[in-house]
């Protein structure tokens, strides 16, 4: 090279443009719209915190417990944050947001630390952060100006949500149309018991930011069917649930046809299990087993297997969902 | 979900159609594997979607943008390698056809291979602006630094490359770089 140059000579260096990276994965890029959106808000996981800084963490939350009386609070009912389906963690310099599975915000962060760490953690506080989410930190710890105390989140929104999102029974458990994934979300809104809702279905293509249509009641008429691509299908797999507005939007993405995942491979397996009756422990038993089979272990992080006893249920109910890992929630009685 | 869930997946959705292209270009440049490239691209729009309310907003998160896939791929050459759902999912889909069209040249050009022996920082810079078109105060923004800074390592390894083709060409000149300003090369 010599002389005067211009930008065309590095950037013809570029190994490919934007464009011919983009349809590298083109056929992907619905799909990962719809996994991305399905993610818990908050921060990005994973953990900040490594056990060696522990100690030290330890000794500063100590001091804190000892000059911080304990306050009593009130417990809060009807809260916006209430209503939402993931919880912020923030313990002891860790921070990861995760699905809500119990409805105990508390309890569903001390299960995520003792799965995390392996140990413990020091005694939970759920708080409403006032920014329409749910934060929960030690409780021995001061909250922030403005959090209030939180006690609950909705299980049925839980369920709702986990129901809708499952790979196994739910949207994503095959590739429906505006008509079968409409009559879907309107079982599992009357399964919850959620009446007066409605459900809508975005008309499919690019362009994502027109408004829902057609918009229906639940139990209305239906939704045409969704047009095909001809090398992807589109699937109606995506969804949001709004109890501002009590309403379940219906997505369709483009799905590509390709080999499947493992997080599929699992539904496939776990699907007959949730055709027969068992109780918690004997469900938690035969996912086990299943996932086993696929080479997915709790203890290597490749699946997080959460078990919630209801003994309202009489049978157990599993859900897949796929965020950053695969998790499954076993939901039923002890016996 | 409260408040703005709807609207805010649509906000969401609108920068996703926007930077899927440019990101997708940002991680296919610099990660050999499209699996590896589709991992860093699930892992960067997750990361745009958990922060989507503290991101920065406007002209500036693109670059910010860039700066969380470039960290996606630190971890990666870290030894971090972490398979997600996401990442798998979108690796199936791959378009091979797409990919081997899209491959790059052999690279052995007099400038490909100064730009090559740079040291991995200064590609780094260098790329920002020829490869994503990034100004100075973006490239601060995507480094996580001030312009200042850019500036001083921008002028370095514009000096470092010029050195390299030097030594192989024995060429002398003034390389000239625009990617919404214009860097002199001198």
């Amino acid at each position: 090279m010599s002389g005067r140059s211009s930008i065309d000579s590095l950037r013809q260096l570029s190994p490919v443009s934007d464009a011919e990276a983009a349809a590298v994965f083109d056929a992907g890029r619905e799909e990962l719209l719809a996994g991305v959106t399905r993610l818990p808000l908050g921060r990005p996981d994973r953990r900040h915190a490594t056990r060696r800084r522990r100690p030290l963490v330890l000794a500063l939350a100590l001091v804190v417990v000892l000059g911080t009386a304990a306050a009593a609070w009130a417990v809060l009912h009807g809260s916006p944050a209430r209503e939402t389906t993931s919880v912020q963690c923030l313990i002891l310099g860790s921070d990861a947001t995760i699905p809500s599975t119990s409805g105990d915000p508390a309890h569903d962060c001390a299960v995520d630390w003792k799965r995390e760490f392996g140990t413990a953690p020091p005694p939970l506080a759920a708080y409403d952060n006032s920014l329409g989410g749910v934060t929960v930190i030690p409780r021995s710890q001061k909250p922030q100006k403005g959090w209030k105390p939180l006690r609950s989140q909705d299980v049925a929104l839980i369920q709702l949500q986990d129901s809708l999102d499952d790979y196994i029974n739910g949207l994503n458990s095959s590739c429906l149309g505006s008509g079968a994934a409409t009559n879907l979300a309107e079982s599992k809104l009357a399964e919850f018991g959620f009446t007066g809702w409605t459900v809508a279905v975005r008309s499919p293509g690019p362009s994502s930011t027109s408004l829902p249509t057609p918009k229906m009641k639940a139990g209305g008429k239906k939704a045409a069917p969704t047009q095909s691509l001809s090398e992807t299908r589109t699937c109606v797999s995506a969804d949001i649930v709004d109890p501002t507005t009590q309403s379940v939007t219906l997505i369709p993405v483009g799905v590509a046809t390709g080999p499947k995942t493992t997080f599929e491979k699992l539904a496939d397996k776990l699907r007959p299990l949730t055709q027969s009756c068992e109780s918690l422990p004997a469900a938690v038993a035969s996912v086990r087993a299943a996932a086993g089979d696929l080479g997915l272990s709790e203890s290597a992080r490749t699946y997080d297997l959460n078990a919630v006893t209801d003994n309202s249920l009489r049978c157990a109910s599993i859900y897949e969902t796929v965020g950053g890992t695969i998790f499954v929630t076993v939901r039923g009685p002890r016996a | 979900m409260g408040d703005g869930v709807a609207e805010r997946r649509e906000r969401f959705e609108a920068v996703y159609r926007q930077l899927y292209a440019p990101i997708c270009g940002y991680a296919l440049r610099r990660v050999r594997h499209p699996e590896d490239a589709a991992e860093v691209i699930a892992e960067t729009f997750a990361t745009l979607w958990r922060r989507f309310d503290a991101c920065p907003q406007g002209g500036e998160l693109r670059p910010w943008l860039f700066g969380v896939a470039r960290r996606v791929i630190a971890n990666q050459r870290r030894g971090e390698r972490r398979r997600s759902a996401l990442g798998e999912r979108l690796a199936a889909n791959t378009d091979w056809t797409a990919f081997e069209t899209a491959r790059p040249d052999d690279g052995t050009s007099t400038l490909a291979r100064a730009f090559t022996a740079l040291k991995e920082s200064d590609r780094q810079l260098l790329s920002l602006v020829a490869w994503e078109g990034l100004t100075t105060e973006e490239i601060a923004v995507a480094l996580g630094t001030n312009r200042a800074t850019v500036r001083l390592r921008l002028h370095r390894a514009r000096r470092r490359l010029l050195e390299a083709l030097d030594k192989k060409t024995g060429a002398q000149g003034l390389i000239r770089l625009t990617g919404g300003e214009e860097h002199e090369w001198t």
